[in-house]
This record gives C-alpha cells, structure tokens and sequence, in this order.
C-alpha cells in the first residue's frame, strides 16, 4: 500500500470536511467528502458554468422567449454525469418557481455503431427508471448514423498527388449512396477514423442543434478529456483548432450557436466517483483500475494519450489541469478557406509547407538514368486549380495505403436535411 | 537437413526506380536506395536553410559541437552544402566541457578527430574556466535531479561567451525535429506560456546578444540522422550524459516515442501544429501611473529592472532581465554549500559516476 493510500483510508474514517455531520466515503482533490456533499461539490461546477441569465426562469416569458439547450449524450460516463446534473438543476428551478424551468432541455444521442454501452433507447429507458423526469421538460432524440445515406450525386472522389496537392474527381461508388460509417470504412489507420468521426460527429451534433432550434449546445468533456483533446490535436497536425476546440462561446458567428463545457473544471476519476455515489453504474460500466493494458501497436493517438494521462495522473496530477489551462489560453484561425475534408478553416498552403520539408525527388547522377516513376498518386500538373485542404487531412491522406477516398461535397450538415432522420424517443 | 535459401526479391528505390532501396525512410516510410537517402536527407536541409535564410555570405558561423550524432552529423552536412551551393560560410567548432569525467572528456576527443577530419577550427571552452565549477562538482554538491537546470543555463553562456571569443555571432546546433517536437508537448505539459509560441523558432535572438542561434536539423528526424551517420561512416560518440533527464521530461518523451511508433509522422505533425499555436492577445489592463508602479521582488531579493536600465548581469556583464543572470544566481547557492574541507579520496561523486561506469566496464575477469 502506498503513503498516498494510506493516508486515504485514514481519511476515509472521518467526517465531512463540508457538512462535519456525515461519514466520509471518498476523498478528493485532498479532502474528505460525504456522497451528499460531493454530489453537491460537482452540481455546483456545472451550476457555476451555466449562472448567465439565460439559464434562469423568467417569468412571464413567452415560449419563443425560453431558451432551448442540447445536451450532446454520447451514453458514456462524463456527459451521463452532466446530464444528471442538469435533471437536478432543472428540478430544483421547477420546486423553487412553482412547476416553471430556465430553459427546456433536449437530450441528443448521436448512435455510432462503435457504441460499447447500451443502446439508446435501452439508455434512455434505464435513466428515466433511475431519475424521475415527467414533470420536466425534458425531450430525448436519436440519430442513428446509419440511418443517414448521402447519395452519390453527394460524394466525389478525393486524391492527393505526389505534391501533397488535393484533387477533386467526381464520385467512384460502386452503388447509389453511402452511410456515414460506410465512409469511415474507407481508411485503414484506427487514428485517421477516430479523426474524420469526431469531425463528423461534433458537425452532426450542432447541425441538430440548429435543426431542433436550440440555441446553446451542452458538451459532457471533463478536464481530462479536454487535456487529452489538446494533446490529440496537437499530435494530430490540428494545433491551430485548439482554441476553438476548447472555448465556451460562439461555435462560429454566423451560426448563434454558443458551447459550454460544464464539466471542465471535474477530473475524470471525479465523474467516476459521483457514476458510483449516484449509484448509476447499471447505466455505464466504470473501468477497473487494474485495466489491461492496451497493445501499443493496436492503440491509436487519443487511446495513448488516454494511457499517458492515466499514468502520469499518479505521480503529476497537476498536469491535466495545466494543459487545459493553457489549451484554453489559445486562439484558433479565424480567417481562411475550409477544408474540403473536415471543414476546417485553412489560412496557409500546408501542401507548400510539405513540399518544402519533403523532398520527393531523386538523385541523378551522369551514370545512372532515372526511370519515369510509376507511382499510383498523380504527377502534379502546374495549371491545375488544386482544393483547399487542411495539414491534418493531407497527413490523414497520405498515409493510406489507398490513394483516394470518396467524401461528402458538403463538409456541414444541413439542419433540413438532418431533420428527416432525428427520432424522437417516444417514436 | 538445410534447406536452400531463396533469394529475396530486389526492391526498387520508390524514387529513382533504378537502385536497390536499402532502407525504410523513417519519416514517411517510403523504401529508398543510399544515394536518394543522401539526396533527400541533404536536400531537406539545404531547404530549410534557404527558406530561414539562414545565413549570410561570408559569415563566420560555430557549430556547437559535442562529438554526438547530431552535431557530427551536422558539421559534416554544413561542410558539404556549403561546397555544393556555395554559402560561402567559414565553420567553426565550438565544444562546451561540463566537466563529467568519462562522458565528456571521451566525447571531447571525438570531436578534436572530427577537427582534422572536417578540417575546422576547434575552440573549446569549460565550465570550470567559465564558472569555477564542473558538472561533477555541482551534481556532488546540488544532486542529481537538478543536474540538467544547471547544465542547461550554463550551456547556453558558455555557448554564447565561446563564440564572442571567437568574433562570431551565428551558434548552430543539433537540434533535431524529435527535439522540436518534444519541446512543444512539455511547453504544453508544463503550461508554459513565455515560451510556447517560440517553441519551434528555428532562430532565436536575444535583444541586445551578440549571438544568434539556429537549429537547421528543425525538421530533420533523430532516426535519419543516425542513418546518415551510420551509412556516412561518420564519427561519433553514442553514449548519453550519464546524469539522467528531468524526470518528467522523460515521460514526455516515452510518449513522443510511442506515438512515432504508430504514426511516423507525428513528429512534423507535433511542429506543424507548433508553429500554429497562438495565445489570444490578453485583455488590457488599466495603466497605473509611473509613480504609483509596483516593483517585483524575486525570491533571491533581485527587482526586475526597468526597461531604459542596462540589461547585463552585475557580476559577469552576461545577458540578463535582471540585477544577476540565472548563472550566477544559480552558482551564488552552490557556492553557499559549497564544503569547506574536503576528505581526500571520500567523495567519488565528483570524480563523475561516468568515470567509475567506465573503470567498471574495462575490467576483465
């Protein structure tokens, strides 16, 4: 047993530091918390991030006048917290304002194949079982990822060439549409998917935001997650993204979107505690602390920057707050052309930046006669008018073995378009 | 029973199609023969020093020289762009001797062979000159751990004190891309804010220094240069410094590690992401009066200087944002531990770990 768990278990014996009424059961951030005062310890940072005006009740407000907020639920274990937490928030405005709320929640479940938990409906079923909501306004709705095909009139073929340039050709599919999953299938690397989906998954979720006339999007990230979000896009080629990445605040300025993360001041080990003080574990399965370990050539950036936070944590654990800190000090580019891949604005010519550092031509000497090389990517052509596209997804490209991919011509998803395939849960 | 063996297929340079490829570019995994190794390795720094505009004609430039893979690499790399596109720079070794018996002194003699090999001036300048201490004294007197926060700001004025001896005012140093690359990860892991926006500079200048340093191997992999080396037949000296690395820094670099293991390309991916990283430009703060300003007082007593004050160290005339430079302020507490009386023979620490390491490995039994 190490001192530090020692010390632990002694503390674990004594009072509440808050309450000195109460037995403790957990300690954090060094001090001893009895279950009804860390519950109250985490409500209170989300209250603490959602305190503006538009949250509160307003009486005598017209319904257009009532805010409309999303809460994004991955059916994981941070925004399961979040989503608790808003419930009690929103209970508490319903007893103190007789039967009136702040603002009407909608709960949206983006459902990727890939989910491990629950099912949705099965999720929203159980919750509903363990927190009562039929007094509130709570609405919940589903997107099923597979639901949604993109015809082939929609897709185009993407290709870039020796010179790290993108080529626009038109659609090569084999039938007449494809599912958003079918378009993830193209790439062979863990960590390219796990790029384009949280592209794509971030683009559905505030294109249901608009679809469902909300205004403020609620995401469940706790301070670990957005400390290993930092990293990620970083290693990821994606460092000018961090800003926008990590900002409570308008998603863009046209779209009157705004983002809050009200769980970023709460560690990940802190979500898992007030999962078990909550008793909601029949909800999401929390992870042993002995897990094994995942096979480094298997794992992909974000899962070992998961590992590399989770073992760092012991012996540095103020090393996960800093990185947020400093993640949130950034700014993002505001001005440029978006990418053709993921969106993003691109303010420079990452394909020059490439071409600079590597060099793709051969050595030629007097003796030796260089063959014309059979490469399967095209050789650049100077009067080609080549498409904007970002160092991420260049990289991203790259390192396929496959030297094209078939992608969306539209890189936002419209919220008419959307509409169509949100269901609701009562459906 | 021995079974004949089959002759493996011959696979062509994927860039000249003509030679055989003999190895696997660690950047971007493309299999490339020797000669397009040398091209495209060369090429790429040859590029960089020419989009940096590194230097000028005629300079006179010191390469900082340890006798390890990366500054052999780059001397010989210099020496040989410099001929081929005609810089027209005059090169100069400059060593630094930290004073670690067994370490430095080895690595020192690999260098001065470099000297004749290269045909350079060599210019060696120690710390115990420099500062009255060597690494060996200040690790037996400070300790191990903070080994490298010594090194490291003496390093930097012994570099800088070196080239004025020599009228120079242009440092190069090996400095790789995996060195870039992990820079930004620990800016970012420590929350540095002063120098995370520089962290991939490929020249930094001090106002008001002489000198000026550049790390033209900025996008060049740790793993290429090695290969270089080898296939180059270059030599080199491939032991570490035997006092380990910060701790933590550590860390930082098991992970770059493993992620270069599953994405090669993460290392120019960690430096393109360096040079986009931005601090939003903080808010105004209202402007107190001259008369009514503060003045910082540091823990060793110092005040951060004025602006129109001189911006030299009082002791040493060094560089420094305040009354002492981090040298000396560093050496004005070894000196307070400093033992009065030493037992002759009683402490091994400060004739180096290294050196007793060594004196191990030469036994025989």
């Amino acid at each position: 047993m190490t001192n530090k768990q020692a010390r632990n278990m002694s503390e674990i014996g004594q009072t509440c530091r808050r309450c000195k009424n109460e037995e403790a059961v957990l300690i954090s951030r060094k001090e001893p918390f009895c279950g009804a005062c860390f519950v109250h310890f985490i409500r209170g940072k989300q209250r603490k991030s959602m305190m503006s005006d538009d949250f509160k009740v307003k009486y005598g407000a017209k319904e257009k006048e009532i805010t409309k907020v999303l809460l994004s639920l991955s059916c994981g274990s941070s925004s399961l917290v979040l989503l608790d937490s808003v419930v009690s928030m929103l209970k508490e405005q319903a007893i103190q304002h007789r039967s009136r709320q702040g603002f009407e929640l909608v709960v949206a479940i983006i459902d990727t194949p890939s989910q491990q938990t629950l099912k949705p409906k099965e999720f929203i079923q159980k919750f509903k079982e363990s927190v009562e909501t039929s007094n509130l306004s709570v609405k919940f709705k589903i997107f099923e990822m597979n639901s949604m095909n993109i015809s082939k009139d929609e897709i185009q073929t993407l290709k870039i060439d020796t010179a790290f340039q993108l080529d626009v050709l038109p659609s090569e599919i084999e039938g007449d549409s494809m599912t958003l999953t079918e378009l993830l299938d193209q790439f062979s690397s863990k960590s390219t998917k796990q790029d384009f989906a949280s592209a794509i998954t971030r683009k559905l979720c505030f294109g249901m935001a608009k679809s469902l006339d909300c205004g403020f999007v609620l995401l469940g990230h706790s301070m670990t997650r957005l400390a290993v979000e930092v990293l990620s896009l970083t290693v990821r080629g994606r460092g000018s993204e961090i800003g926008d990445a990590l900002h409570d605040g308008e998603v863009s300025s046209e779209s009157g979107l705004r983002v809050i993360y009200p769980l970023r001041d709460v560690l990940l080990s802190e979500i898992e505690q007030y999962i078990r003080v909550q008793n909601l574990t029949h909800l999401v399965p929390l992870e042993s602390p002995e897990y094994p370990k995942r096979l480094l050539r298997n794992s992909s950036i974000d899962e070992m920057i998961w590992d590399y936070f989770k073992d760092v944590g012991t012996n540095y654990a103020e090393v996960v707050s800093t990185v947020v800190k400093i993640g949130d000090k950034l700014t993002s580019v505001e001005v440029g052309n978006p990418c053709k891949i993921c969106g993003e604005l691109v303010a420079d010519d990452p394909s020059h930046w490439l071409r600079k550092i590597t060099v793709n031509e051969p050595f030629c000497d007097e003796t030796v006669s260089v063959q014309s090389p059979d490469s399967s990517r095209s050789k650049p052509s100077s009067d080609e008018v080549h498409q904007t596209i970002c160092y991420a997804c260049i990289v991203n490209m790259v390192i396929e073995p496959a030297d094209q991919a078939q992608w969306p011509r539209k890189t936002s998803f419209e919220s008419d378009v959307l509409e169509e395939y949100i269901i609701d849960d009562d459906d | 029973m021995s079974t004949a063996r089959v002759p493996r297929a011959k696979i062509l340079c994927e860039l000249c199609h003509d030679r055989k490829a003999i190895m696997k570019r660690p950047k971007n995994l493309q299999k490339i023969c020797k000669e397009c190794f040398y091209h495209v390795f060369e090429t790429e720094i040859h590029n960089t020093i020419i989009d940096a505009n590194l230097f000028q004609r005629g300079e006179k430039v010191a390469i900082g020289a340890s006798g390890g893979k990366d500054s052999t690499v780059l001397a010989s790399v210099l020496k040989t762009l410099n001929e081929r596109y005609d810089y027209g720079l005059e090169l100069v070794l400059l060593s630094i001797d930290e004073g670690i018996v067994g370490y430095r002194d080895d690595s020192l003699a690999t260098v001065k062979r470099n000297q004749k090999q290269y045909d350079m001036h060599l210019e060696i300048v120690s710390y115990k000159d420099l500062f009255k201490w060597s690494m060996d004294e200040i690790v037996a007197c400070a300790g191990v751990r903070s080994s490298c926060t010594y090194c490291g700001v003496m390093r930097r004025q012994a570099l800088d004190r070196g080239a004025t001896k020599l009228g120079i005012s242009h440092v190069v140093t090996g400095h790789n891309a995996d060195d870039m690359a992990e820079t930004v990860l620990m800016n970012l892991l420590r929350g540095d804010t002063g120098r995370l926006e520089k962290s991939v500079n490929i020249l930094t200048e001090s106002s008001g220094s002489p000198v000026k340093r550049s790390k033209p191997f900025k996008y060049t992999y740790q793993k290429e240069i090695v290969l270089y080396a080898h296939y180059k037949k270059l030599d080199y000296f491939s032991t570490e410094c035997t006092y380990a690395p910060e701790a933590f820094r550590g860390t930082a670099r098991v992970l770059l590690k493993n992620l270069e293991a599953v994405r090669p390309s993460c290392i120019i991916d960690i430096i393109r992401s360096g040079e986009q990283l931005k601090l939003r430009p903080k808010k105004q703060r209202m402007r107190v009066s001259a008369v009514a300003q503060e003045v910082e007082v540091k823990r060793d007593g110092s005040v951060s200087l004025k602006p129109e004050s001189s911006n030299t160290c009082e002791r040493c005339g060094y560089l420094s944002n305040n009354r002492i430079c981090q040298a000396c302020f560093l050496l004005e507490g070894l000196e307070k531990n400093r033992a009065k009386v030493l037992i002759e023979g009683g402490n091994t620490a400060i004739a180096g770990a290294a050196k007793i390491t060594r004196e191990l490995e030469a036994l025989s039994f």
